[in-house]
């Protein structure tokens, strides 16, 4: 039979669970057909196995597909008995509302989207502070979840310190949504700036997530300004609280681990800051001091060097110096010599050249005294010769006279007049006469 | 007796170029000793102010690490 359940009691001590079995009609939910059922014994076995396979409690409002066997008592009436619950139908039930509770949570509010691998919220969207320290959490008075939470976030590995307020209501049954709800309504009303809110619910038996599938909660957790740390333990698909709210973890205390993870990363990248700067700095001071000790090398070699170089220069252009000096003065020296030399030799040239001259001057001296004391002799010979040929003796000799006029001999007519008297001298006498007449002549007579 | 605004930067600069000049024998001997000197000079600057700034940034450095616990 497929129904809805409603009216039921559980007898814990015995183990029984009376309900009513209903058909509701399809458009008003009026009850339509309604019988008394239980289930005990086996029956009651199958139920709470289903209990744990579906997460869900036997209650009611459940819409169930059973195995019955009909009873009919003649006190009590027709009744049936449970002999079996199929528990993929309700399965298959509770994936139909969870996935029609997504399609409307989608389709009614625009700070959730569906994305590749779940939901955008407008929580899942927030970021995480650096640090988180001041948490709210959301749970069941000391529930086993809340100490794995408290416990595992106090007593961390890196003494990390955290402020946690409780935050306590019913975390079970979908009837205690409203309880939920007026929880996280009132974190936000306190005005604390919590860093998250966590919501922790141990795993434990397997009985009633449903809250947490719950069209309201999912609502208002998407749409809630501070980040939504889940852990909340179960085994069955992920709560729709779960994909609406900030990040999910399996259970409380993987919650508080995510936290301490989180808290550590930071650390950790606080820590690796520190560590660069520490290796930096001192890399900076290393490469700075070598830098230093290389450029004092080079400087210090370099004038070295450079005075090396100077003393080489110098001692070289020294060397030079000197040789050249020396070479200078040498051919200095040479030159000198070969003056001196030379002119010992040209003067000894030029006494000798002297002395043969003066030799040659000698022999011709006396080579030409002898000659021209001959030719002096012969010329003097000669003049005598001729003077005494020109002695006036000679001359009246050959026939010439002299004449005389007025006592002195005169070769001149002019002063001889007619008339006039003259001596003719010749050889050897005188004619003294008078001159009968002057006639001029050309002398050419003698020449005869 | 260093210049009072004397820094790091500044006496490295003065540094690489007396080392240059030297290097590439652009200066002469006349002013090789002075600049060989104050080359000395600002090295043991640099050096100074490097161990005196190492020394600080260890002793921050051992503060940063005992903050750490």
């Amino acid at each position: 039979m497929v129904a809805d359940v409603t009216n039921h009691t559980y007898k814990a001590d015995k183990k029984i669970h009376y309900f009513e079995l209903v058909e509701k009609g399809e458009k008003n939910s009026a009850i339509t057909a309604k019988i008394m059922g239980k289930a005990w014994g086996e029956g009651t076995v199958r139920l709470s196995d289903f209990e744990k396979k579906t997460g869900q409690v036997f209650t009611n409002n459940l819409h169930v597909l059973v195995l019955l066997s009909v009873d009919y008592h003649s006190l009590y009436g027709l009744s049936v008995n449970v002999l079996d619950i199929d528990v993929n139908f309700t399965l298959g039930v509770l994936e139909q509302q969870r996935n029609a509770t997504l399609k409307r949570l989608e389709a009614e509010n625009d700070f959730i989207m569906k994305t590749a691998d779940g939901y955008s919220t407008h929580n899942s969207r927030l970021k995480l502070p650096l640090v988180i320290q001041r948490v709210a959490v959301i749970s069941a008075s000391n529930s086993a979840g809340n100490e794995d939470f408290r416990h595992t976030l106090q007593h961390n590995d890196f003494g990390y310190s955290f402020q946690i307020d409780d935050y306590y209501t019913i975390v079970q049954g979908d009837n205690n949504a409203k309880l939920f709800l007026n929880k996280l309504i009132e974190i936000y009303n306190t005005g604390i700036a919590y860093d998250a809110v966590v919501i922790a619910r141990g795993g434990g038996a397997q009985s009633d997530f449903l809250i947490f599938d719950n069209y309201n909660i999912g609502r208002a957790v998407a749409k809630f300004p501070i980040p939504v740390i889940t852990g909340i333990g179960h085994q069955k698909n992920i709560s729709i609280t779960d994909l609406m709210a900030h990040t999910n973890t399996k259970t409380p205390t993987k919650a508080a681990e995510f936290i301490i993870a989180h808290n550590r990363n930071f650390e950790m990248g606080l820590l690796s800051l520190q560590r660069n700067i520490v290796i930096k700095s001192q890399q900076l001071f290393l490469s700075h001091f070598k830098e230093l000790e290389d450029l004092k090398r080079v400087i210090s070699g370099s004038a070295r060097e450079l005075l090396l170089q100077h003393k080489e220069k110098l001692s070289f252009t020294k060397q030079r110096l000197a040789a050249d000096t020396r070479g200078i003065l040498h051919e200095h020296q040479k030159k000198l010599s070969l003056k001196a030399q030379l002119a010992a030799q040209i003067s000894q040239q030029l006494l000798r050249q002297k002395k043969s001259d003066i030799d040659y001057l000698k022999g011709n001296i006396k080579l030409f005294t002898a000659g021209y004391f001959r030719n002096r002799a012969v010329g003097l010979e000669h003049m005598h010769k001729s003077i005494r040929l020109m002695s006036p003796q000679n001359i009246l000799k050959k026939g010439y006279a002299i004449v005389k006029a007025n006592g002195k001999i005169t070769s001149s007519t002019e002063n001889i007049k007619e008339g006039e008297d003259i001596e003719v001298i010749l050889h050897n006498t005188i004619l003294k006469s008078t001159v009968k007449e002057k006639i001029q002549y050309d002398g050419r007579e003698t020449d005869l | 007796m260093m210049e009072e605004k004397l820094t790091y930067e500044v006496a490295w600069n003065e540094l690489t170029t007396i080392s240059k000049e030297i290097e590439n024998e652009t200066i002469s001997v006349d002013e090789l000793a002075a600049k060989v000197k104050r080359a000395s000079e600002l090295i043991a600057f640099c050096q100074g102010r490097l161990k005196d700034t190492e020394k600080e940034v260890g002793k921050i450095i051992d503060g940063m690490e005992n903050q750490q616990s």
